[in-house]
């Protein structure tokens, strides 16, 4: 089974840096996790990957800074671990894979955690520090998480023919 | 604004102008993205870029100058295109846009609805540029019901994104 871990368009050092962790490679291991991809962004000098630990506990690795499209990763993986941007978390979300959303405290507009811990709330996906994430991946509750709706935007559509009707 | 697009017949909308700043070249990758996964025979689109009102981190002191230059080149387009109704979502440009469209309005020409849609990060307070909207859009959506509660001329409709 693969974790696929996003950072965005820009970096994420301290989720990089989590990841890197002997602590997170046993919390993957611990849940069949065996392979780990990861588009690191601007952050790649913080990934310790592959390391002793990664190879020593059987988990393959995969990285890379950019893609042009994250869908393909998120859809062949068993969950997914994203920055709390919300075209990422919303991407993560339509594909219905298991997700957690890690908030980055050090971004100086930190209303970005506010759409993660609502639906954190409403469970369609489990909010994590960095430093809290290899016990979100083992602990997580990721079966009780519901299913996103899915995105009908019509409404906009009826609401310009509403307003060019006048 | 992709994402919301889908929700807009084109076929209605035969003529689309994107106005997207003029560095932004994921915008223009986007709108073509939208505009090849439409079929569209016989339709127009125009992408018009222009410069950024005000850039991230630039000073709130200069941006009053790149503000002007960015509505030069925003109602030249507008004047030239004339569009029906606008519809926006968020970023910096969306301001002289939406003040530009207003314009007309006020002048006595033309009535361009003004359709503005908060973005769905925000869920407990308004962008900069939803505070301003609010008071010139005729059709202000909020994705969150908390934003309701101060400001009653938002309309909330959950699940567009």
């Amino acid at each position: 089974m693969s974790v696929f871990v996003t950072v965005g368009s820009t970096g994420f050092d301290d989720l990089v840096r989590a990841i890197s962790t002997r602590g997170f490679m046993l919390a993957l291991r611990g849940r069949g996790l065996l392979s780990l991809v990861v588009q690191y962004g601007t952050s790649g000098q913080f990934l310790g990957l592959p390391s002793a630990s990664s190879a020593e506990l059987g988990i393959s690795v995969t990285a890379f800074d950019y893609a042009p499209g994250t869908q393909q990763y998120m859809d062949r993986a068993d969950l997914v671990i994203s920055h709390a941007g919300a075209g990422s978390i919303l991407d993560a979300l339509h594909s219905h894979r298991p997700l957690i959303a890690v908030v980055n405290r050090r971004l100086m507009d930190d209303h970005q955690s506010e759409i993660a811990r609502e639906l954190g709330r409403a469970m369609h996906l489990v909010v994590s520090s960095p430093e809290g994430l290899a016990d979100a991946v083992a602990g997580g509750s990721f079966l009780a998480l519901l299913p996103y709706p899915h995105a009908d935007p019509r409404p906009i559509g009826e609401i310009i023919d509403e307003e060019t009707l006048l | 604004m992709a994402r919301l697009l889908h929700g807009v017949d084109f076929s209605r909308y035969s003529e689309r102008l994107y106005v997207v700043g003029a560095d932004d070249a994921m915008s223009v990758d986007c709108v073509r993205k939208i505009e090849e996964e439409r079929v569209a025979q016989g339709e127009f689109f125009y992408v018009g870029r222009v410069p950024r009102s005000r850039a991230v981190g630039q000073p709130w002191t200069t941006a009053p100058l790149t503000a002007l230059k960015c509505m030069y080149h925003v109602a030249r387009i507008m004047y030239v295109y004339r569009p029906d109704v606008v519809l926006c979502n968020g970023p910096g440009n969306c301001v002289i846009v939406g003040i530009a469209a207003f314009v007309p309005r006020i002048v006595g020409i033309k009535h361009i609805p003004i359709v503005y849609v908060e973005s769905f990060a925000r869920v407990h307070t308004l962008s900069v540029s939803g505070k301003i909207m609010y008071l010139l859009a005729d059709r202000f959506v909020v994705q969150w019901p908390y934003l309701t509660d101060k400001y009653p001329r938002a309309e909330y409709i959950p699940h567009l994104v």
